[in-house]
């Protein structure tokens, strides 16, 4: 193990961390407006509506359920239109869009349909008007839920980033993979294991701490 | 001109269910008087609940009229519905407060969505949060209160936008006999102070002795009988109304 190596890892964990960090806003971009039309066009929604509902829900559902690996490899005509490239963290961001969007869509939606719909009626009986309820009743009643599941999608996504090592994706996987798995050297292969488990850790418990924080149904201690 | 501020002719609500059409109201005739305190009783299911919602259209009838000063609300357009929205405030069971918002916050909501003016919102919400008795709770959040404490929030919150007509949806079934009795003297006070018209719907007969000038009683989507609170209590006309009060006396 020489400082070339650790060099390696280093520039690998900057690079892991750019591209779900920057694939996770992307796909909160798409997913979460899909999310809030989900839930609203949902038959007990603000805004019922089958058609966009059950139209929506089967593509998100599709996309949701193609293998991350194969979605790569077929988005890579795609992908060189985008980017310009089919290899390393640009390509691999593209294709982490098209996963996780969808998944961050129905997380979104879960966490929107958690809201007490007696505090919408609520909202409703005071005259407001349905932008309103979404922007001042339904996404801060929904925050602490949103916050958390933001936790699970970014940890998804790092994930994935790590599987795109296999078809040149860069990153901490492309590492384990090139010099973990094709050069034998089972010493990287567990420290970049180690290092993603140990990032996949930290951002899940900081996600819940903070959701925790936010959420203002339990009982706290007042100053 | 008429001194009733609501008016409903032969409202009629059904639902569709998987199992055929539901009638959850049947030829409803009723009127609400400027400044009264209207009761309406019923069993669970009797369609209470659905015929409050109907005065504010959270819930459109299936046919049938609900005037409000004369103007059939159905008529109104979207913007015009919110408008009379904000002149009936509404409060609930399960108080239904926004709980990411404190005390304070959840009162100056109304407030916000009426684009009242910034300086005045406060000076709204504290006056009203005084007169319910929650000056020292304004930075609270729901989680930290009782049920009695919850609704009087509600309360404070339904009345922020100044409205001519509360409407009190099982308002105190989720609350203790000496809290209900506190939160109905509420109620009453604002009735008297303001003139402020109340409908209150409940399946106790306390609640109605206790605050209503009179009393619908509401039996399986249909108005069995509607007077002065003391006339239907002393001498019951329909069966319904004869049920409801045998009931309380097995009870006691
Ligand atoms: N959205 C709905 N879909 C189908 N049926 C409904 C719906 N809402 C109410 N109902 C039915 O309409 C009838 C009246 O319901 P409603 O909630 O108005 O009763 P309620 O008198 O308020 O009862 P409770 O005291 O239990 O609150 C019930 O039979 C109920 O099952
Ligand atoms: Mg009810």
């Amino acid at each position: 193990m020489n400082a070339a190596i650790w060099h390696e890892i280093g520039i690998g964990v900057g690079e892991t961390l750019y591209m779900s960090v920057i694939a996770t806003l992307l796909s909160y971009v798409i997913g979460l407006p899909l999310g809030i039309i989900l839930a609203a066009t949902d038959k007990h929604g603000l805004k019922p509506n089958v058609i966009v509902n059950k139209g929506l829900g089967v593509i998100v559902n599709i996309l949701r359920s193609i293998p991350f690996l194969i979605l790569f490899v077929t988005l890579i005509p795609l992908t060189r239109v985008l980017v310009g490239t089919t290899i390393g963290a640009p390509a691999t961001i593209v294709a982490l869009v098209f996963a996780a969007s969808p998944f961050v869509a129905r997380l979104t939606e879960t966490s929107f349909k958690e809201v007490d719909s007696g505090v919408i009626e609520a909202a409703l009986a005071c005259g407001a008007s349905t932008p309103k309820i979404l922007i001042k009743v339904v996404i801060p009643e929904a925050l602490p839920s949103l916050i958390s599941n933001a936790a699970i999608a970014f940890v998804t996504v790092i994930g994935y980033s790590a599987m795109a090592g296999f078809c040149g994706g860069g990153g901490l996987g492309a590492i384990a993979i090139n010099y973990g798995y094709y050069r034998g050297n089972t010493d990287i292969m567990i420290i970049t294991v180690v290092i993603i488990v140990a990032i996949v850790q930290i951002f899940q418990e900081s996600g819940l701490k903070i959701a925790k924080l936010r959420d203002r149904r339990k009982k706290h201690k007042n100053k | 001109m008429t001194d009733n501020i609501i008016t409903i002719n032969n409202l009629c609500k059904s639902y569709k269910t998987d199992s055929g059409e539901v009638a959850a109201l049947s030829e409803i005739n009723l009127t609400v008087r400027k400044g009264e305190i209207l009761g309406i009783i019923g069993s669970s299911g009797a369609g209470k609940s659905t015929l409050v919602r109907c005065v504010n259209l959270l819930e459109r009838p299936t046919s049938g009229q609900v005037l409000f000063e004369g103007t059939d609300i159905a008529s109104l357009k979207r913007k015009e519905l919110l408008k009379l929205r904000r002149s009936i405030g509404m409060i609930f069971q399960n108080f239904n407060l926004l709980s990411q918002r404190n005390v304070l916050k959840n009162v100056l909501f109304p407030l916000e969505i009426a684009g009242t003016a910034k300086s005045e919102r406060v000076d709204t919400a504290s006056r009203l949060l005084k007169e319910v008795g929650l000056s020292d709770k304004l930075k609270a959040y729901p989680s930290q209160l009782s049920g009695g404490q919850k609704q009087r929030v509600a309360i404070a919150r339904a009345l922020a936008l100044n409205p001519q007509v509360l409407l009190c949806d099982e308002a105190t079934s989720a609350l203790d006999p000496e809290t209900t009795a506190q939160i109905l003297s509420l109620i009453k006070d604002f009735n008297s102070k303001y003139g402020l018209t109340t409908v209150v719907i409940t399946h106790e007969l306390g609640v109605i002795r206790r605050i209503c000038d009179r009393v619908a009683v509401l039996d399986r989507g249909k108005i069995t009988e509607i007077g002065a609170v003391k006339e239907v209590f002393t001498s019951p006309q329909s069966d319904a109304a004869k049920r409801l009060l045998a009931y309380e006396g097995g009870a006691l």
